[in-house]
C-alpha cells in the first residue's frame, strides 16, 4: 500500500462515501415502506401512471403485481448503491487500481443503464394490472419514463464503459507487475 | 511454462549470493526470488542484461527451453 497524503485523503473520503451509500440505501427502503403502507399515496401514484380520467381498480392482484415490478427498478438502484458501498470500502482499504474496481464500476453502470428499460416495463405492467378489470377497449397500456431515467441510462453506459476500461487497465498493471 | 530459469545454477557456479546479485542489479530480493523460481510472467531485457553483466554470462546460460512434455 502506497502511503501518501493524497491517498490518505482518498481513503478518508471513501470511508465517508461508503457509509453514505448505506445511508441512501436505508433511506430508499424507508421511503418505499412509507409509500406502501399509505393507501392514499398508492392511489395517487396509481392515478399518476394512467392518462387523466382513466378508470382503474387497485385490486390485490394489482397491488402485488405493482409491488413486484416497482421493486425491480428499486432493486437496481439498491444494487448500484451496494456496489458503490463496496467500491468505496475497497478504496478506503487502499485497493484502488485492482480489477475488482473496474468490475464494480461496470456493475454500477449496468444497473443504472437498466433502470430505463425496467421503468418502462414496470409502468407498462402496472398500467395493465390497474385497468385489467375495465371493460374491453378501456384497458390501458402506458409506458412512462422521465428524463431522469434517460440521463441515468446514459450516465450508466458511460460508467459501464469506464469500469470496463479500468478492469482492463488493472489487469494490464497486474501483468506488468509480474515482469521483473 | 516451458521456459525454465536456471539462474540458481549460474549463481552457484559464480559462488554469488542472491542478496548480492539483487543489490548489484538493483532489484529487490523478493523479485529475484520470484525470478529464480520462475514465478514471473517475463523478464525485461534491461534486467537480463544486468544479470548477464553481474554474472559474466549469456542469456542462454540463464534460461532454457523445455518442450511441454518435459516441462
Amino acid at each position: 500500500m502506497i502511503e501518501s497524503q493524497p491517498l490518505a485523503r482518498v481513503q478518508r473520503l471513501s470511508r465517508i462515501l461508503s457509509r453514505l451509500a448505506l445511508v441512501f440505501m436505508a433511506l430508499i427502503l424507508l421511503l418505499d415502506l412509507l409509500l406502501w403502507i399509505d393507501r392514499p399515496a398508492l392511489e395517487r401514484s396509481a392515478a399518476m401512471l394512467l392518462p387523466a380520467g382513466t378508470p382503474h381498480d387497485l385490486t390485490t392482484t394489482a397491488l402485488i403485481g405493482g409491488f413486484v415490478v416497482a421493486h425491480m427498478v428499486m432493486g437496481l438502484l439498491l444494487y448500484a448503491l451496494w456496489q458503490a458501498h463496496r467500491l468505496f470500502a475497497a478504496f478506503a482499504g487502499g485497493a484502488i487500481l485492482v480489477p475488482e474496481t473496474g468490475r464494480r464500476l461496470f456493475r454500477i453502470g449496468l444497473a443504472f443503464a437498466l433502470v430505463l428499460p425496467a421503468q418502462l416495463a414496470a409502468s407498462g405492467a402496472t398500467s395493465l394490472l390497474l385497468t385489467w378489470r375495465n371493460p374491453a377497449g378501456s384497458r390501458a397500456l402506458t409506458l412512462s419514463a422521465d428524463p431522469v431515467h434517460a440521463m441515468l441510462a446514459v450516465a450508466g453506459l458511460l460508467i459501464l464503459t469506464v469500469g470496463w476500461v479500468m478492469a482492463e487497465a488493472a489487469r494490464i498493471a497486474e501483468d506488468n507487475a509480474q515482469i521483473v | 511454462m516451458p521456459i525454465n530459469v536456471t539462474l540458481d545454477v549460474m549463481l552457484a557456479r559464480r559462488k554469488m549470493k542472491s542478496k548480492e546479485l539483487a543489490e548489484r542489479i538493483g532489484i529487490t530480493e523478493q523479485n529475484l526470488s520470484l525470478l529464480k523460481s520462475g514465478k514471473v510472467k517475463g523478464v525485461r531485457f534491461e534486467t537480463l542484461a544486468a544479470i548477464c553483466r553481474a554474472l559474466d554470462c549469456q542469456p542462454g546460460d540463464l534460461l532454457e527451453y523445455l518442450p511441454e512434455d518435459d516441462a
